[in-house]
């Protein structure tokens, strides 16, 4: 026989073998995964019984563990109690950590996170955060300097999450000096760490402010932006996030520390403590808000707009007035709202704004005016 | 032995080298995309996902619809668009023009008001008429403007958005509730990120209700049948295993979100291609490499669109041509990237597989067919090595079929009948025996159509999610 032909029947022979290998490996994964599905339904009704009942103290931790041991597919407990771990507060929370604990949940997700494969790791911090297991802190820390992008979120995740508000500066820094992670997506990070990390906020903010340069040195107040090196979190990012922090978790008395900063701040930081005062619904005692309402940049003179009707200052309606003919729509309908909400003196103004020349102000006027009255009708 | 001779001897050397290149690559796409699928499942499953947009701290999105003559599926889309989960968005729905109900039906559904909202035409668009607000949904626009295409309906819909990140829907596409969710989280954990995508999929015959598919089944049309084998190839280790080695040239226009401020730099779409989502992504990738900044450009399998896709043999056909325009269009006006090592894995990979594999890969097709018998009659070449090779040939493209239904079903398990998934391998085998031929022929009309200047978009037969073909829709360039 040929040889060229027989080569090609060779290739033939190992192609159909390969076809009808995937085929069959399609049509066993469909049955093995349906049978998978159907056992795990069947053990999550079970366990939902004895977990309900180990919640409402019908039965003991020893009974509920005995009733639910010898399942070693750790991964189908975890996704058994992940959305209780969700819900689940106080006493209820506890309960189900011990009965985790004594599973064997817990420490076999430690072992993973020792020395697990990346994505096992990751998973590991994910389910050991979400259990609030204060003891795996040390262990997630090294996970911080991963050069992986994936295990320094689920690290910093699982750290937020184990509320173990100590890890705060480290994990900021490992966000932002070891990913790509933008401003936002580390800020919804950090957000996990909850209230309880005001404090070290306050602390990490007096501290990176040292850091930051002078806008004042500049002449026209703008602080040249430097890329910082990978693995090193720039101060003004830093500060901008911990700012925004503040003011999410409201965090008592921090609103003099937000004003002092101001003193020091960039464009960016200014924007941030505003947005800051907007969610604390006040700002601090002497504030003056005139010179943002006039700045340079137009979101912070939107922010300010915002925050106007926090300081009632009467003096500064005028400046809001001069705002409705802004060149950003935003600035214009937020002073126009400003304006709105002033009472009659600044109902007025719209009013007269409408009547007037200048097309820009009359457009936002009328449209603030007319929502107004739609919003009162609905 | 005479030149012609000679001729055919290289030509099916040639024929050879080719089919050995274009199936050793799409080998190697598989091998790629099926790692990238198991480190994005196991990523997945370590992504406290419960946890994310829950603060303030998300990138707001605008969602740009553009539609022309599309009264029968408008308000449908509509509504999924606005029944997303998603913290905060608007939904900008562009009529383009139409000169059937479009906007009369908005108007309708919505409750429509003029709107004061402002906007700067940062890049250029025909005249808009005028931008209208519902009462009943506050985060819904809708921008009615002179005709002008679906390229400049989309740049008037980027100069009235308002957030940071846009996506842009077909109008008659619709979105899975989470999707949004995954693809934006991707641009949270990557500034460098200016352009994601996600896998479309045919809704044909599938349940819809209330804007949402709630019941996946496939479709018993034979056409739809073809093509679901052929997206899950196009999208499971196509669009995978190019977003993986870094090249990756295309988005799908029916669901892709874009960094605003990027595409502005862009200057936007251009509106003299048809294939614009292609040739967006790659400008975008030149404007970049200009200016100097790091860029991604990522694409993500698990978001899924639905999408209407052509039920017969004329809509396909004008489809495929009008797609092998498009990608003629963007390569042709993208040239510089071609072996340029600046583009990195683009320029030097994906850019010439796509000129020689894509693109001019259905002319070497029919010529090979042709050059094959030729060979035969003029005794260069013996029967049986060319029945021998053509099986081969045809059982390596049922191989990569069936490569992407094995994905789909270790991963995503989407089809949820056994007897579906039997079905799909009954086509990913029968495709490889007159539908690949077909589509060949029909992208080398496209190629024709390029030569000969042809610019229509073809008519396109629209048809309610829920209800029988209704009207028919001519899109101008």
């Amino acid at each position: 026989m040929d040889p060229y032909l027989y080569n090609l029947l060779i290739i033939i022979f190992i192609l159909v073998t390969v076809i009808l290998i995937m085929a069959g490996a399609i049509i066993l994964i469909r049955l093995l995964s349906a049978r998978n599905r159907r056992l795990y339904r069947q053990k999550a009704e079970e366990w939902e019984d004895i977990f309900l009942d180990y919640l409402h103290a019908d039965l003991s931790l020893e009974k509920a563990c005995r009733r639910m041991s010898g399942e070693k597919r750790y991964y189908w407990l975890w996704h058994f109690f992940a959305p209780y771990l969700e819900v689940l507060r106080g006493t209820d929370f506890e309960k189900t950590k011990a009965l985790c604990r004594e599973l064997g949940l817990i420490e076999h997700y430690r072992v993973k996170l020792r020395r697990g494969r990346t994505p096992a790791r990751a998973l590991a911090a994910r389910v050991l955060g979400a259990l609030q297991c204060r003891d795996s802190v040390p262990e997630m820390l090294p996970l911080l300097r991963s050069k992986n992008p994936l295990l320094v979120q689920a690290a910093a995740q699982g750290l937020a999450r184990s509320g173990e508000a100590e890890t705060f500066l480290p994990a900021a820094r490992a966000l932002l000096g070891h990913t790509f992670f933008t401003y936002e997506g580390v800020t919804e990070i950090l957000s996990c760490f909850g209230k309880e990390s005001c404090p070290l906020l306050e602390e990490g903010i007096k501290t990176e402010a040292k850091n930051l340069p002078d806008p004042h040195q500049s002449p026209d107040g703008r602080v040249p932006k430097r890329r910082p090196r990978r693995g090193e979190a720039d101060p003004s990012v830093l500060v901008s996030i911990m700012t925004d922090l503040l003011g999410y978790f409201r965090c008592p008395g921090s609103l003099t520390l937000l004003g002092h900063l101001l003193e020091k701040a960039d464009d960016e930081i200014t924007v941030h403590v505003l947005k800051a005062f907007l969610r604390f619904g006040e700002v601090p005692p002497d504030f003056d808000l005139k010179p943002y309402l006039q700045h340079r940049y137009w979101v912070v003179r939107n922010f300010s707009a915002q925050v106007w009707k926090f300081t009632g200052d009467r003096h500064a309606l005028p400046l809001l007035e001069d705002l409705l003919s802004d060149r950003n729509w935003w600035v214009r309908f937020h002073a126009a709202e400003a304006l709105r909400s002033a009472g009659e003196k600044g109902r007025n103004i719209l009013v007269e704004q409408t009547e007037g020349a200048d097309e820009t102000s009359a457009a936002i006027s009328s449209y603030v005016l007319n929502r107004s009255e739609v919003l009162q009708t609905l | 032995m005479s030149t012609w001779i000679i001729v055919l001897i290289f030509y099916n050397i040639f024929v050879l080298f080719y089919f050995l290149g274009i199936n050793g690559f799409y080998l190697l796409l598989v091998i790629i995309s099926y790692r990238d699928l198991r480190f994005l499942r196991t990523a997945e499953r370590a992504t406290d996902r419960s946890r994310s947009f829950r603060s303030e701290f998300y990138k707001p999105l605008s969602i740009i619809v553009p539609a022309y003559n599309e009264e029968a599926t408008i308000a449908q889309t509509a509504y999924s668009a606005l029944s997303l989960r998603y913290p905060e968005f608007e939904v900008i729905i562009v009529n383009d023009g139409s000169s059937d109900g479009t906007l009369q039906v908005l108007q309708e559904q919505f409750n429509l008001e003029n709107s004061a909202r402002d906007y700067r035409q940062e890049i250029p668009c025909r005249h808009i008429r005028g931008t209208y607000t519902s009462t009943d949904y506050p985060n819904l626009v809708v921008v009615d403007k002179v005709n002008g295409g679906k390229s400049d309906a989309l740049n008037a819909g980027i100069n009235v958005s308002q957030f940071p990140l846009f996506c842009n829907i077909d109008s008659d596409s619709l979105i899975d509730a989470d999707s949004l969710l995954k693809i934006v989280d991707l641009f949270a954990k990557d500034w460098r990120i200016v352009a994601a995508g996600g896998t479309i999929r045919a809704a044909n015959d599938c349940r819809i209700e209330d804007g949402k598919v709630t019941e996946i089944r496939l479709s018993p049309k034979f056409w739809v049948r073809f093509q679901i084998v052929e997206y899950l190839r196009a999208f499971l280790f196509g669009r995978s295993g190019w977003s993986s080695l870094g090249g990756l040239m295309i988005l799908s226009g029916a669901f892709s979100i874009f960094r605003r401020r990027a595409v502005v730099e862009t200057g936007g779409y251009r509106i003299d291609t048809i294939g614009e989502d292609m040739e967006m992504v790659l400008r975008l990738q030149r404007v970049m490499k200009k200016i100097n900044r790091e860029y991604r450009v990522v694409f993500l399998p698990d978001p899924v669109c639905w999408t209407q896709v052509p039920e017969n043999y004329d809509n396909l056909q004008t489809q495929r041509r009008r797609w092998q325009r498009g990608l003629a269009e963007s390569l042709f006006g993208n040239f510089e990237m071609f072996l340029n090592p600046q583009y990195g894995s683009t320029g030097m990979i994906s850019y010439p597989f796509f000129l020689f594999y894509e693109l001019l890969g259905p002319v070497i097709e029919i010529t090979g067919y042709l050059v094959f018998i030729v060979s035969i009659i003029t005794g260069i070449l013996n029967p049986p090595f060319v029945l021998l090779f053509l099986t081969a040939a045809i059982l390596l493209g049922i191989l990569l079929s069936i490569s992407a239904l094995l994905m789909e079903e270790i991963y995503y398990r989407q089809y949820p009948r056994l007897r579906d998934i039997l079905t799909l391998l009954g086509f990913a085998v029968l495709e490889n025996f007159f539908y690949r031929q077909l589509h060949a022929w029909w992208r080398l009309k496209g190629l024709l159509d390029v030569m000969f200047k042809k610019r229509t978009w073809g008519t396109l037969e629209r048809k309610s999610f829920s209800a029988a073909p209704q009207s028919s829709g001519k899109r101008q360039p």
